[in-house]
């Protein structure tokens, strides 16, 4: 009873599970950069309105909403292989786990960033579109260089909390057999007996790592201000005088 | 395609049967974040002293940590614990016996408190300053002006994220499966294991919390609109 959990062996594992850290990192990069063009490739669907795609995109973002990511990522493991063997009759059984998991959460995050995306495009006020226009600009050059800059700058805050909530859900990667931090603590748990300590590392990565990552976003939406804050204490100057 | 629907139709049987353990794990992760949520956003929105730095850094802890690895470490604790744990307590009772829907229900409450806490303090802080000064300038008291010109005001605001955040908590519960308990993902599991048709049981899983959603939704949009109401009087 008294061995059940020791500090040391915490520090002990802290460096094994620490060195797994990378993978989980390449999960949820590459499925974030997934998202980001699935989702950006949604919106404009969406915006646009093509027919039949703008219906599909709507019902894949309801499913995508809908759904556990646990039963998404099980359901990118088996059914992936189905769809791909029967309907593009390729072999599939020499495709590493981890096409999955990027797959898996790749379609997650493509689902909640088109929405994010969606609507921080629309928000962008017509009058801007108008004004781009009138200056002799083409639709491609006003959406491009008016557009989708402001859009960017809405979408940002949203994006950090998503991009946080993704990094989050990779624990569940390990149910698919993948190495990373939780994969590791686990896996230790197995070898020695001691699971609880294994796991509180893997609290203290997720809790820093999280932290971190709110700080480089807060730091982001106060650089990207574009002068927004400036004018705002600029008024405040005016309205005190 | 080869997917069985004989077997999809059987499991999506099984998922059902399972539904009211999904949502009593909702139910209960729901109160007591309202609960413990509500008390935690109103001492971080008026700054009460000593408590807001406690929980401020709680719920940053506590928004960090994936909700599975709170029930997996949970669940080792209480299980290495759980004779003296019925010792102090003084009840007879196997683990065997004990219904691992509780363990899994406080590690969702965990997550659920600061989630919805979070909700809570933006609808308190989306209330004008103002509000505040007209209730005192007209004499109500701290506790009045908070229920009666506060507090509706804030409800309002707070009633779309709350419904989104029903939804996170319905589908969160699905992590329970991985503790054992018999909720919707694990009943439709629970035959596919001799088929081996995974793929059918995780569809079925997916269709039945996909409608569970969309009803939710439905009723957050309805809800809405009928408190819409009184906002629109308002203006």
């Amino acid at each position: 009873m008294g061995d059940f959990f020791k500090w040391s062996r915490v520090w002990e594992y802290f460096p094994k599970i620490l060195s797994k850290f990378p993978i989980t990192l390449e999960i949820v990069l590459g499925s974030f950069a997934i998202g980001l063009v699935l989702g950006s490739i949604i919106a404009l669907i969406k915006i646009n309105k093509i027919p039949v795609l703008c219906q599909l995109g709507s019902i894949y973002i309801s499913y995508i909403r809908g759904t556990p990511i646990l039963v998404q990522l099980f359901i990118a493991y088996y059914g992936i292989p189905v769809f791909v063997n029967s309907v593009l009759h390729i072999d599939v059984n020499g495709w590493d786990k981890m096409v999955y998991v990027y797959m898996a959460y790749g379609f997650n995050q493509a689902g909640f960033l088109a929405e994010i995306i969606r609507g921080a495009i629309i928000s962008v006020d017509a009058v801007q579109t108008e004004a781009g226009y009138s200056v002799g600009m083409t639709g491609a050059q006003t959406f491009f260089r008016i557009v989708l800059p402001q859009a960017t700058r809405i979408a940002l805050p949203p994006m950090g909390t998503t991009f946080i909530t993704l990094f989050r859900s990779t624990a569940l990667a390990y149910m698919l057999g993948i190495m990373d931090i939780m994969g590791k603590a686990k896996n230790l748990g197995v070898t020695t007996f001691h699971t609880l300590e294994g796991y509180v590392d893997a609290t203290i990565i997720f809790v820093i790592t999280s932290i971190i990552l709110e700080q480089i976003f807060n730091l982001l939406n106060k650089r990207l201000d574009y002068g927004k804050g400036r004018v705002v204490k600029q008024r405040k100057e005016v309205a005190a005088k | 395609m080869n997917i069985d629907y004989e077997y999809f139709k059987l499991y999506l049987k099984y998922g059902i049967s399972y539904l009211p353990n999904t949502l009593y794990m909702t139910l209960i992760s729901l109160v007591f974040g309202v609960v413990l949520g509500s008390g935690i956003a109103i001492v971080r929105t008026y700054k009460v002293k000593v408590l807001n730095p406690i929980f401020t850094l709680l719920l940053a802890t506590l928004k960090a940590v994936p909700t599975n690895l709170i029930m997996v470490m949970s669940s080792i604790i209480f299980t290495r614990n759980f004779i003296n744990i019925t010792k102090v307590l003084g009840i007879n009772m196997k683990l065997r016996e004990f219904n691992m829907l509780y363990l899994a229900s406080f590690a969702l409450v965990l997550t659920s408190v600061a989630m919805i806490s979070e909700s809570i303090r933006g609808a308190l802080l989306s209330v004008p300053k103002v509000q505040y000064d007209a209730g005192y300038s007209i004499g109500l008291t701290k506790t009045q002006n908070f229920f009666r010109i506060i507090l509706p005001q804030a409800f309002l605001v707070m009633l779309p994220s709350m419904m989104s955040n029903v939804i996170s908590l319905i589908k969160m519960t699905s992590l329970a499966s991985t503790l054992g308990v018999m909720d919707v993902l694990n009943g439709c599991l629970q035959k596919s294991g001799t088929s081996y048709r995974f793929l059918e049981a995780y569809l079925a899983a997916a269709l039945i919390y996909w409608v569970i959603s969309i009803i939710l939704e439905l009723i957050g949009k309805l809800l809405e609109k009928k408190l819409n109401v009184y906002r629109k009087q308002a203006l």
